[in-house]
């Protein structure tokens, strides 16, 4: 069985410690979140409708998940989403955060100004971009077209393409629509750059460092322990994008599919279909997806991220 | 590992040795990359303010001229009173103060639980250490569309409903995502600090509210951000707990305005969704002044 | 290294079930569920203090849940809230206003919790009438309008028959409408053409008639920003093409039982039609393309834009509409037409799109009495009527009718009744309220089709029958995982 408390005494003392702390999150887990957790464990072998009580049906759920042809496509188009948005959203609010980090006259201003379109959210952010995005009316496109289009500033005769109508744009669309909220992860990195010491920087720039060197070196080491935040909680993020979706494709994840993202289908299933059971079955399957990727990560990350604190040569 | 990283941090700097030449003067060098760092902010603020430019200009037409194809940027003429419209037609003074209440509330002490929980994860030894730091992400994975309703079956139980109970007390008892992000934050912080303390007879306790804490204040100015932010735009929780039109927070106000059949009055969702975003910008701008300073000012000295 | 994922595995595993033990242990201990009531610490009081419910119940409630709306909004709560509440001063109607994606989020949880909820209206978010019905949701309000003899003669007989199956009614109509063509009087006078019909039978109303007009009336094809078109359609339903030209895909009894065993999509009429749509678009270019109707349809007002001069759409119309006024700025005057005829002999053609209010299974004694007390307050004549009036919806009853043909501006009351009515004579409920998880169905066809209207070169004759397979496969599969056995 698992030892709670190691041998020694002062170990002993620590690990009690290390208990008394996290308290806290262990209480709201027994009573708020774990419950929940574990009921839709339970529903995920049943039928259930929530007009009726839940019917054990054993692994019924999951054996139609394998038939799903929907299922497979959700399930790479989240993939093919959290592979683009989650790199790209990273190297964009980092870039972001170091450029507003810099000596900029009305710094809060702008700070201000590229944090605030993470604060709109929800239904008003997804119709604002199908009307920027719109193929024919949007701004984007006119933008395109007046820049590159046959008649542009650079006659190469291109034009925008069809966004939220084109199979292969419109997850490029979504992504898009992703990086208008980079003010988030701008904000996390921003406060990690005020803890890397001047001294560092000093010290590199006495020894005659250029900037790409005390980004490299010094920055990056510094501020590792966030980027591996930003990129785990990006993972777990876009692998359950839903309102977007919700709204802008009225719910089809059309066209053809292109758009059907993995929780898309599983909210679908739940409140729509009344499946709850089937959708349960969905998410414990993501769970694993997303999981086995997470430890992936921590893993991986032994390697690059740098920690202070004792214990780091086991810490994940 | 980790500890090569930080030593060949120190190292290469050391290494690396260019010869000085003229436009490398160290002046030169800061007022030039100021000046193309604040062209590039400017041109990407643009893009930025694009968008809500167009939100602006959507809050000043008329009904008919919202909905015109291709959109009228400038309104014949702008209609100021749609605010006043807008937000008098719900009551939206008091959504502001109920969501101010639930969403301050929720901040403080979410704030300091995660602070709290994650110095735990971050500093401390005890065996099942990892494995309980990865239940605590794996609260995050599995998506909420199906604990939503166990979950209300829980709250309904504790007769928790259509009050603010279950959006405030569970994230009194800490949010992964907040603890997560500490505790990346409490990784880096010089392990010298808790040698010193402990050898003088501080307390793991002690040690975090001395010595953690007040370190820790752009990551805890941030996570409140967050935690607020999050708490105020927060849509699905109050949709499904909160009942009485006189307990709606904000984001239920501005879903009043939607209409099906293309009936939403969009000049006064424009209005109404900006008035609600104000109150956030002003808090960021107030609150960026005083955690996050230049690079140059601040920094822990090593 | 594997010893040591095996390992760590094995910690997640028994932290889990151990958390798992716990919290069972505790939760089955106490009947109100607070695993953790001796642990709480000094920061979380609230919790502790007596739930409000236990109070002794002076007051009995009503919970009535309904959409967020503008104008339905302001009715709700202050016409019929004090209205309810004075002719019955011992109940308080609690009105749950959400907006209509979210609503099933919160029903389906209230229900699944028991928590009470007592009279809404089944095709305002989730799946549909079809789907509550047949997993016992919703109430059989027979036996109670026997009881109290409640006049149904009341109502338009083809609107209360909807929701009548089997010879049991389970929901009083609360508004309906069907399928018409709105056109913009304004860009026909411009263009010196005479307006369409307003009788449904008027066999000079044909397709080729419409398109005619339409290419009349369409300019600058394009040029999104300048052009005007002739006709937009807003596609609701997959019957909708094929029934104006005289096929109904779906099997006979369909719309009873809400199961079908397959779906005609290859008929030789209906693959036609289903291309005669697309070749408005890329042949004879009248309508413009998804990315621009949806532009026009959804972000903007393709008919408030004043841009389309015909606007095939559902009943809503009538009311949305209203907003337009030909003495405003850029407004103008707007009249109604019957759908065309694709073919002599598509007499049912219109799509008829009908709301009920519905009461909860369940509900015993007195919840189950005040619920009725308040549905029968819902039809009855003055409150449908202060319903119409403040949301210019059409009225399900025969007497309020001939009050709501009067307000148009620009039509005369005998042109809006011939119109109006002529619809339900020549149409059939929407199946998107008759179909069990016809959703389901839906993101079927609607991927399909999408796909088809989006493509300039598709051809109906391609993606129909594979649509049809597909569409007989989900029908099959469905009707299995519901357990419903075909005669």
């Amino acid at each position: 069985m698992v030892r709670i408390l190691p041998k020694g005494k002062l170990a002993r003392r620590e690990a009690l410690w290390f208990y008394f702390f996290i308290a806290p999150w262990i209480i709201g887990f027994l009573w708020f979140t774990g419950g929940p957790i574990v009921a839709s464990f339970y529903l995920s072998f049943t039928k259930y409708n929530a007009a009726n009580p839940p019917k054990w049906i054993g692994f019924t759920n999951y054996v139609r998940l394998v038939h799903d042809r929907i299922f497979y496509k959700s399930l790479k188009v989240s993939a093919y989403y959290t592979f683009l948005s989650v790199p790209l959203g990273i190297t964009a609010s980092l870039a972001l955060a170091l450029l507003l980090n810099q000596r900029v006259p009305f710094l809060g201003v702008y700070r201000t100004l590229y944090y605030l379109p993470s604060v709109i959210t929800g239904v008003a952010v997804a119709l604002l971009f199908q009307w920027l995005l719109n193929p024919s009316f949007g701004i984007v496109n006119y933008v395109i077209s007046w820049l590159l289009g046959p008649k542009g500033v650079i006659p190469l005769g291109i034009t925008g393409p069809k966004w939220f109508f084109d199979t292969k744009w419109v997850i490029p669309a979504y992504v898009l629509l992703s990086l208008w909220g980079l003010g988030g992860p701008m904000l996390i990195y921003l406060a990690g750059l005020q803890g890397v010491p001047t001294a560092l920087y000093e010290a590199a720039t006495i020894d005659g460092a250029n900037a790409w060197h005390r980004f490299r070196h010094v920055t990056l080491p510094m501020i590792s322990p966030v980027i591996l935040f930003t990129f785990i909680t990006g993972i777990i993020g876009s692998f359950q994008i839903f309102t977007q979706a919700y709204v802008i494709s009225n719910g089809n994840g059309g066209p053809a599919y292109a758009s059907m993202f993995y929780v898309l289908y599983l909210y679908l299933n739940a409140f729509r279909r009344y499946r709850f059971g089937y959708a349960a079955a969905q998410a414990w399957i993501l769970f694993l997806v997303i999981l086995g990727l997470t430890v992936l990560m921590l893993r991986l990350s032994r390697q690059v991220v740098y920690y202070e604190a004792p214990g780091e040569e086991e810490a994940i | 590992m980790a500890e090569e990283t930080r030593r060949s941090t120190v190292a290469v700097a050391s290494v690396v040795q260019t010869k000085p030449r003229l436009f490398q003067s160290k002046r030169f060098q800061e007022r030039f990359t100021s000046v193309m760092a604040t062209i590039l902010a400017t041109i990407g603020a643009m893009f930025i303010l694009f968008p809500v430019a167009w939100m602006v200009s959507t809050s000043l037409k008329s009904e008919i001229e919202a909905l015109k194809m291709p959109p009228v940027w400038i309104p014949a003429k702008p209609q100021w009173h749609n605010y006043r419209d807008a937000l008098t037609f719900n009551p939206f003074g008091t959504y502001f103060k109920n969501t101010a209440f639930y969403a301050i509330t929720v901040m403080i002490g979410e704030a300091l639980s995660c602070s709290f929980i994650a110095y735990g994860f971050a500093r401390l030894r005890a065996p099942g250490r990892n494995a309980l730091f990865l239940l605590v992400l794996s609260t995050m994975m599995v998506p909420y569309q199906v604990t939503l309703i166990p979950q209300y079956i829980l709250f309904s139980k504790l007769h928790w409903l259509n009050s603010y109970k279950p959006l405030i007390i569970p994230g009194w008892f800490g949010s992964a995502y907040l603890i997560f992000l500490l505790r990346q934050f409490y990784m880096t912080l010089p392990k010298e600090y808790d040698e010193a303390a402990i050898i003088d007879g501080a307390t793991p306790l002690g040690i975090w509210f001395r010595i953690i804490l007040p370190l820790s204040k752009p990551a805890l100015g941030a996570v409140s951000i967050m935690s607020f932010m999050y708490h105020w735009n927060n849509y699905l929780g109050p949709l499904v707990y909160i009942n009485d039109n006189s307990k709606f927070t904000v984001s239920l106000g501005l879903s009043m305005f939607r209409t099906p059949f293309g009936g939403t009055p969009w000049h006064w969702l424009m209005a109404a969704s900006l008035a609600v975003v104000s109150p956030c910008v002003v808090v960021f701008f107030v609150a960026q002044r005083y955690f996050i300073q230049g690079i140059v000012i601040s920094g822990v000295k090593g | 290294m594997s010893r040591r994922r095996v390992g760590l595995a094995f910690e997640v595993l028994s932290v889990m079930l151990v958390a798992i033990f716990l919290f069972t242990a505790c939760a089955g201990g106490a009947a109100p569920a607070q695993p953790a009531a001796g642990k709480q610490p000094a920061a979380e009081k609230p919790a502790a203090e007596k739930p409000a419910a236990e109070k002794p119940a002076a007051k009995r409630k009503i919970v009535w849940m309904v959409r967020t709306n503008v104008v339905e909004n302001p009715w709700e709560q202050n016409i019929v809230k004090p209205a309810f509440e004075k002719e019955n001063p011992d109940i308080t109607l609690d009105i749950l206003i959400i907006d209509q994606p979210d609503i099933a989020v919160k029903r389906e949880a209230m229900i699944a919790a028991g928590e009470q909820l007592d009279v809404w209206s089944t095709n305002w978010g989730g799946d549909g009438f079809a789907s509550d019905r047949y997993r016992g949701l919703i109430m059989n309000l027979t036996p109670l309008i026997e009881r109290d003899n409640l006049d149904m003669s009341v109502f338009i007989p083809e609107v209360l028959k909807i929701y009548n199956i089997e010879g049991k009614q389970w929901g009083l109509p609360l508004l309906t409408t069907g399928s018409y063509v709105f056109y913009n009087m304004k860009l026909f006078d411009e263009a010196g053409l005479p307006y369409p019909p307003t009788d449904w039978e008027d066999k000079s109303w044909t397709w080729d008639r419409m398109l005619d007009l339409a290419k009349k009336l369409t300019k600058n094809y394009d040029d999104p920003t300048k052009a005007q078109y002739g006709w937009i359609e807003n596609r609701q339903n997959i019957e909708g093409p094929a029934m104006l030209f005289g096929k109904f895909p779906w099997p006979e009894g369909t719309y009873e039982t809400g199961f079908a065993k397959s779906i005609n999509l290859t008929d030789p009429v209906t693959i036609d039609a289903y291309q005669k749509h697309h070749d408005l678009i890329y042949v004879h270019k009248v309508q413009p393309d998804a990315a621009a109707s949806e532009a026009l349809s959804q972000l903007g007002g393709a008919f408030e834009s004043g841009r389309v001069a015909m606007y095939e759409t559902g009943g809503w119309g009538w009311w949305i509409f209203s907003r337009i006024k030909p003495d405003v700025e850029g407004g103008f005057c707007w009249g109604v037409a019957p759908l065309p005829w694709g073919t002599p002999d598509a007499n049912i053609r219109a799509v008829i799109y009908t709301d009920p209010w519905v009461i909860t299974r369940g509900l015993k004694g007195q919840e189950l009495e005040d619920a009725w007390t308040f549905v029968k307050f819902l039809v009855r004549e003055d409150n449908a009527r202060s319903y119409m009036k403040a949301t210019n919806t059409p009225p399900t009853q025969k007497k309020l009718q001939e009050e709501w043909f009067q307000q148009f501006e620009c039509m005369k009351p005998e042109q809006v009744k011939e119109v109006y009515q002529g619809a339900f004579r020549h149409g059939l409920e929407s199946s998107n309220h008759l179909l069990v998880r016809w959703d389901e169905l839906n993101q079927i066809w609607s991927n399909a089709l999408d796909a088809y209207f989006n493509d300039p070169n598709g051809k109906a004759s391609d993606v129909l029958p594979q649509l049809e397979k597909d569409l007989t496969e989900a029908l099959q599969r469905i009707a299995d995982e519901e357990g419903y056995k075909f005669q």
